[in-house]
């Protein structure tokens, strides 16, 4: 087991995904939970309610933020513009780290607003690295990656995703976000084995789990963020504790979002994994 | 370093896929229209060439989810900024009107604030001629104003105490600033009492034709929408131009048949309740 990640950036514990139906609650409350993370673009381009919030929320919880659209595996060129906003918002709020994921979003200018696979070929893992880089020196900190889920591969693919995101992470120095119900709801696209998957993954760069909900419709799954999370996702979580040690851990709730305290039962189901670690390194 | 070539392939490859996958008529036709085929030929001949099948789904199957995925997402936002249009057009009219705004303005930002900012303009394109097409757009500008001013900048609004301050021989002279977070509309018809209509009842009769004039502003974090008189509308117009408030009122209220006192008083309790909106912020003497 992998005891700490090289940045020595915390466990945070258990946190939830900040949504906008919750910020009343919130800041009215100021409810029991360790840590929020923020989906960025909600962010920027507007000062209006959100930002309101989240500088208050920002000073009582630690805040990481997590986005959708940097599309680091375009072929577009970098947007700075877009990076300087992030980092604008990163000092705002003091966050803590920051990602987004391993995917495109959008190319020749246009952007379709979804986490696209790339090819898994040497040609894209070099293209990336690069982005990567340029992107962690410009934003004076590493970029924590997520796998996304995906629903097709490319024939050209010449590796696994997993194997590319491993070289990814190592060859780039980037840390990594692992979503465990990505990594269940790809490979039930994509008919692996999802204990194999975590196998080849770098645990000193995994610096923080996601947890949801999926939808199955028998012959493919889709990441819906729409519920509990399922058993065989708690299953991956305990098989990424084992491998990791306590992490980071949030929970995203993003469609028929329920109220604030059962985002907190559910995410605090993560416990029983963490206090079964805690018991056993003892 | 990626090499040009190397980097025209991942392009390439991106443009089919966005080409397939945001194409009107789903993925099958994606495929089959001759901008996917012009990028990747043989995707067009094969398409398990370029991507793979699953056990349970065929290439063209999980090119669909994706497919399917992106204009369920984008139809949801303009859904939601769009309550009453929606309502107005009926759900069906509605959506055929989203997907052929989406397909003639694609997003091209990375956050989905600015997606719909050209969609009234297009709906009255769209539905010149059509019956209801003058509420189903005043309706949309005003929605499409609710959006622009909840992520409008801040800015700290004035109190009506410091402009009372103002020696009365120096109004004339001084400019007011108005808040970012306002937009003033000229309708055609008064959606704004429909929209308040609705609001109460479930139906509510479509206004008839004349000129309506409304503000939509954001106060306290809420976007607001009021109606206004033309003389209101006309000086909010001046002030934000940067006019001097004398010429301001003059040019606007010219016509009003009042008494000097009693515009005194209506412009005292205007500015008052103005201020209280949050739309006045900044005041100064002449530059």
């Amino acid at each position: 087991m992998t005891t700490a990640n090289r940045w020595n950036l915390p466990d945070l514990g258990l946190g939830v995904g900040l949504r906008t139906t919750h910020f009343r609650h919130i800041v009215e409350k100021w409810p029991r939970v360790d840590w929020f993370e923020i989906l960025s673009e909600n962010f920027i381009d507007t000062e209006g309610r959100p930002l309101y919030y989240l500088d208050q929320i920002a000073e009582r919880y630690p805040i990481v933020m997590h986005g959708v659209s940097l599309s680091i595996g375009s072929a577009d060129p970098i947007d700075f513009e877009f990076l300087g906003k992030l980092k604008s918002l990163a000092a705002r709020v003091q966050a803590v780290w920051m990602g987004d994921h391993i995917c495109w979003t959008g190319v020749a200018g246009l952007n379709g607003h979804d986490l696209y696979p790339v090819p898994y070929t040497e040609e894209s893992l070099k293209h990336m690295i690069e982005r990567v880089r340029t992107c962690q020196d410009f934003l004076e900190r590493p970029l924590v990656l997520e796998n996304p889920s995906t629903y097709l591969t490319f024939r050209a693919s010449s590796m696994t995703e997993q194997e590319f995101i491993a070289r990814l992470a190592e060859e780039s120095d980037c840390a990594l976000l692992l979503d465990v119900n990505n990594v269940y709801v790809t490979c039930r696209n994509h008919d692996l084995d999802p204990f194999e998957y975590l196998a080849p993954i770098p645990y000193d760069r995994v610096v923080q789990i996601h947890l949801a909900g999926h939808t199955d419709h028998g012959t493919h799954c889709i990441d819906t963020h729409n519920g509990r999370v399922t058993d065989a996702v708690w299953d991956l979580y305990a098989e990424v504790q084992r491998r990791r040690g306590n992490t980071a851990t949030l929970l995203e709730w993003d469609a028929d979002v329920p109220k604030f305290d059962v985002l907190q039962r559910e995410v605090g189901r993560a416990n029983r994994f963490r206090d079964q670690l805690r018991v056993a390194n003892a | 370093m990626t090499s040009s070539a190397e980097a025209k392939d991942l392009e390439r490859l991106q443009r089919w896929m966005l080409a397939v996958v945001t194409h009107p008529k789903g993925a099958s036709a994606g495929v089959a229209a001759p901008g996917a085929r012009g990028l990747l030929p043989a995707a067009a001949r094969d398409l398990e060439a370029v991507v793979t099948r699953s056990r349970q789904l065929s290439a063209l199957d999980r090119l669909g989810i994706y497919a399917d995925m992106y204009y369920l997402r984008l139809l949801e936002v303009l859904a939601a900024e769009y309550p009453t249009t929606r309502t107005v057009l009926g759900a069906q009219k509605f959506e055929q009107a989203c997907r052929a705004y989406l397909e003639r303005h694609p997003s091209t930002e990375r956050t989905l604030q600015s997606l719909s900012v050209d969609f009234p303009k297009f709906l009255k394109r769209r539905l010149r001629g059509q019956k209801g097409a003058r509420l189903a757009v005043d309706v949309a500008r005003i929605e499409r104003a609710m959006e622009e001013v909840f992520d409008a900048p801040r800015a700290e609004p004035l109190k009506f105490e410091h402009l009372k301050k103002i020696p009365a021989d120096r109004w004339g002279t001084m400019r007011l600033k108005l808040t970012p977070a306002l937009r003033l509309l000229a309708l055609d018809c008064a959606a704004n009492e429909y929209m308040a209509a609705l609001r109460t009842r479930r139906k509510a009769r479509a206004p008839a034709a004349r000129p309506s004039f409304v503000i939509v502003y954001r106060n306290h974090l809420r976007a607001w929408r009021m109606t206004v008189t033309r003389e209101q509308f006309a000086l909010l117009g001046l002030l934000g131009k940067g006019w001097p408030i004398g010429r301001a009122v003059y040019q606007s209220c010219r016509h009003m048949r009042v008494r000097p006192e009693r515009l005194t008083t209506m412009l005292s309790e205007w500015f008052r309740d103005w201020s209280a909106a949050g739309l006045l912020v900044e005041i100064a003497g002449p530059t």
